[in-house]
């Protein structure tokens, strides 16, 4: 607080002596109060958003590793290469020969297996006395 | 214990009790010399306590809590003027600024004061009101309206001086 340095001063500070509304400051304090609850909730929130989203990446990245490398290899529980052959067999008898094998390597790499030469060579074997040399596009 | 500011940082309810009890009269009467009625310069005021709290982190950057306030509140003050569409007026409502038991001749003088508040230029103006008013420091003026102290000190002696004649007469 400054003491008034000239009549002017004094004339004008005799004008300022009204007080702020006493039922202001409970007002101002209600919202303030409110307003700070409201910053802290909002912190709170933002905390658990981030937390969730790392959560969700962590098993995004978790779900990814396992079928990238873990489960890579693994052959599915109760795959068998013969069943895989004659249903190879019967899709080639109901599309072609090509389409058959095709169906056949998809569904041993869905397995964790690989189609192999052998397994094709088989196939076709299986396959000639059934549709016929006309019917596989390989034997023309 | 910390001190105001960091408190107000920190976002304690009490820091803003303190803060409102160490400058709410004064920042009420600028408020309503600014706004031109009490009942806008409270609603003025209890935006600028809002504003204060949503930036309230700021208050750890600031020197002078008080002073911080103010300007805020003086930028709400600019934003209700222009919302509101009110440009300030000579003709000050003179029963927002003295009560209701003040003599005859106390409000004849507040009339004489706000007459000649209203002679002074704007800038000048903001300063004798920050002042007198809100009984601010010249230092503390000068981080409100962002000028060199020195030059604050100079232009409110400036500002009163020439309203020294023209007072005098309305005075005497």
């Amino acid at each position: 607080m400054s003491e008034p340095i000239d009549p002017i001063e004094q004339q004008f500070a005799n004008l300022s002596r009204a007080s702020a509304p006493v039922t202001l400051r409970e007002a101002v304090l209600q919202d303030v109060g409110s307003q700070l609850r409201a910053q802290r909730w909002e912190r709170r929130l933002l905390r658990i958003a981030v937390v969730m989203f790392v959560v969700g990446v962590a098993l995004n990245a978790s779900v990814s590793w396992f079928a990238g490398s873990g489960f890579q290899g693994q052959k599915v529980a109760g795959y068998e290469p013969e069943s895989l052959k004659q249903v190879a067999a019967a899709v080639a008898e109901a599309t072609d020969a090509e389409t058959g094998a095709r169906f056949a390597r998809q569904l041993a790499l869905r397995c964790g297996d690989v189609w192999s030469e052998k397994q094709q060579a088989e196939f076709q074997d299986q396959l000639r006395p059934r549709v016929g040399p006309a019917l596989t596009k390989k034997d023309g | 214990m910390k001190p105001l500011a960091a408190r107000l940082a920190a976002g304690e309810e009490s820091a803003f009790a303190e803060l409102y009890d160490a400058c709410a009269d004064r920042l009420h009467r600028y408020l309503s010399w600014q706004v031109g009625s009490r009942d806008a310069a409270a609603d003025v005021l209890q935006q600028a306590f809002l504003r204060a709290v949503g930036s309230r982190r700021k208050f750890g950057k600031v020197e002078n809590p008080i002073a911080y306030l103010f300007q805020i509140a003086r930028n709400e003050a600019a934003r209700y003027r222009s919302t509101e569409r009110k440009q300030k007026t000579d003709r000050i409502e003179i029963d927002a600024f003295v009560g209701a038991d003040e003599t005859e001749s106390q409000r004849v003088d507040a009339e004489a004061a706000a007459a000649a508040l209203g002679r002074l230029t704007a800038e000048d103006r903001e300063i004798v009101e920050l002042k007198i008013f809100g009984d601010v420091t010249f230092r503390e003026i000068a981080d409100i309206v962002a000028m060199p102290q020195q030059t604050v000190a100079t232009r409110y002696r400036r500002a009163l001086e020439s309203l020294r004649p023209w007072l005098t007469r309305q005075f005497s």
